[in-house]
């Protein structure tokens, strides 16, 4: 049995690489443990967002996209005590209209939410994902991110993201839109082939990680976790933190 | 001091196990880079190290195979060639003194029956002791698949052994992460973009033909 396998992992995700490479204490604890603490409200303004952007760019006005994004928000935040959530609800409007904006002259996509699933050299279970928008007459693959401040350049863990989907894809170049309240851009993916190298080394460490036990709390043993990381910023996932590595 | 090579000393190879993944049979090449000889082996049994196990392509070819292995946990190479196919190799110690032997498949049924005998070795607590197992090839398994004839060896550990000298020279290690060389050629973390793209202009309809008198 593979080393994923032992711990029930069928595939893996890029945002799961991403989170081994930034916490791989949280990793252990979320992934191996099943220690989840919920999702917090910013995740899902990205989600409800990525709803209304779609919906304005599928033909609904710059209205009923928002109404779309605010129920999208309501619905998923209903039992949350996030103390953010306020600020997050009140960013959607402007975020859902920076994002039409932004992507509108592109036409509308050809695909959304479209299934990628890859695999790597020398890992045995695949890699899965969904990406945003594609473009046919572009030749284009767009993920959508939110944030409060605009960034200047596309994150590395974005980078890699949009990466494994033109890996699974053919002929098609990646961007990333960033929108924040206030201001948007598009920016253009640059050296693909090597975020996919990147991935399938930080899969690879991954794998190797797993492969020392099949017992997940030996594995916790190994690694810590910096208390300050905004993934613990959740009491809850910050008690789970102080339950599995004691600090 | 010298570039501390050692060509031309004879005997840099290991003798090689064939194992016929189609017809079944166990052949021993007593090639070892100095005579040559070939002889078959009735009731196959040897320590089976599986810490010299090497994984990745082999293409077997007239003058030998070519091998582009890496120890597990170490990222594949590249294929080098459509003809090249998935295969495994470790090394082998048959008794009687007739030492170190490299076993080589890329047969779709014998590397699964190896890989069923390893997840097992690999599992006891004699392997975790640092013991390597004696496994007997018992019998072959005869099937017919939509590509012929295939003979799939069934193997057997009888026993455990302390792992000879000989067999660690032979050992294959990952190599360390951080001596892990970079993606391609470049020597610098990969730029992820922030270049802004500009939208497509759109189509403007086409003016009528000016009028020429």
């Amino acid at each position: 049995m593979n080393p994923f396998e032992r711990h029930g992992i069928t595939h893996i995700s890029v945002s799961q690489l991403n989170l081994w490479a930034a916490a791989p204490g949280v990793y252990v604890m979320e992934r191996l443990l099943g220690l989840k603490a919920p999702v917090g409200a910013a995740a899902h303004r990205g989600t409800a967002v990525e709803a209304g952007v779609i919906a304005g760019l599928m033909g609904e006005a710059v209205s009923a996209a928002t109404d779309i994004a605010n129920a999208v928000f309501t619905e998923k935040t209903a039992l949350s005590s996030d103390p953010r959530l306020d600020k997050e609800k009140g960013s959607l409007a402007g975020m859902v209209e920076q994002g039409i904006r932004l992507l509108s002259p592109w036409g509308r996509p050809d695909r959304i939410q479209v299934r990628k699933e890859w695999r790597m050299d020398g890992i045995v279970v695949p890699v899965l994902g969904f990406s945003d928008l594609e473009y046919d007459a572009h030749g284009l693959i767009v993920d959508l991110k939110t944030a409060h401040a605009l960034a200047s350049q596309i994150r590395t863990s974005h980078a890699r993201q949009v990466a494994s989907y033109l890996g699974a894809g053919a002929n098609m170049g990646g961007g990333v839109a960033y929108v924040t309240a206030k201001k948007n851009a598009l920016y253009r993916l640059e050296n693909a082939a090597a975020h996919v190298a990147a991935l399938t080394r930080m899969a690879h460490s991954l794998q190797n990680f797993l492969a020392i036990s099949a017992d997940s709390h030996e594995l916790a043993s190994l690694v810590t976790v910096d208390t300050d990381s905004f993934y613990l910023s959740d009491p809850r996932a910050r008690q789970h933190a102080f339950d599995v590595f004691g600090v | 001091m010298g570039f501390g090579l050692s060509i031309g000393g004879g005997g840099d190879f290991l003798p090689s196990i064939r194992i016929n993944g189609k017809d079944g049979g166990v052949e021993r090449s007593t090639w070892d880079g100095t005579e040559r000889g070939l002889e078959v082996i009735d009731d196959f049994v040897a320590l089976f190290d599986f810490a010299t196990l090497k994984v990745g392509w082999i293409e077997f070819t007239d003058r030998g195979p070519d091998k582009r292995l890496v120890a597990i946990g170490d990222p594949l190479p590249d294929r080098p060639s459509e003809k090249h196919k998935q295969g495994i190799q470790l090394v082998v110690q048959l008794p009687g003194g007739l030492g170190c032997h490299e076993l080589c498949s890329t047969a779709i049924g014998v590397v699964a029956a190896l890989e069923t005998v390893y997840d097992t070795a690999i599992a006891t607590e004699e392997w975790k002791n640092g013991e390597v197992p004696v496994v007997r090839l018992t019998e072959f398994v005869r099937e017919k698949t939509k590509h012929g004839n295939r003979a799939v060896p069934v193997f057997e550990i009888v026993a455990w052994k302390d792992r000879p000298a000989e067999l660690e020279e032979h050992r294959a290690s990952p190599r360390p992460r951080a001596a892990m060389p970079a993606s391609g050629s470049s020597s610098r973390p990969a730029m992820t973009g922030s270049t802004q793209m500009t939208p497509p202009k759109p189509e403007t309809s086409r003016t009528s033909v000016p009028d020429f008198g």
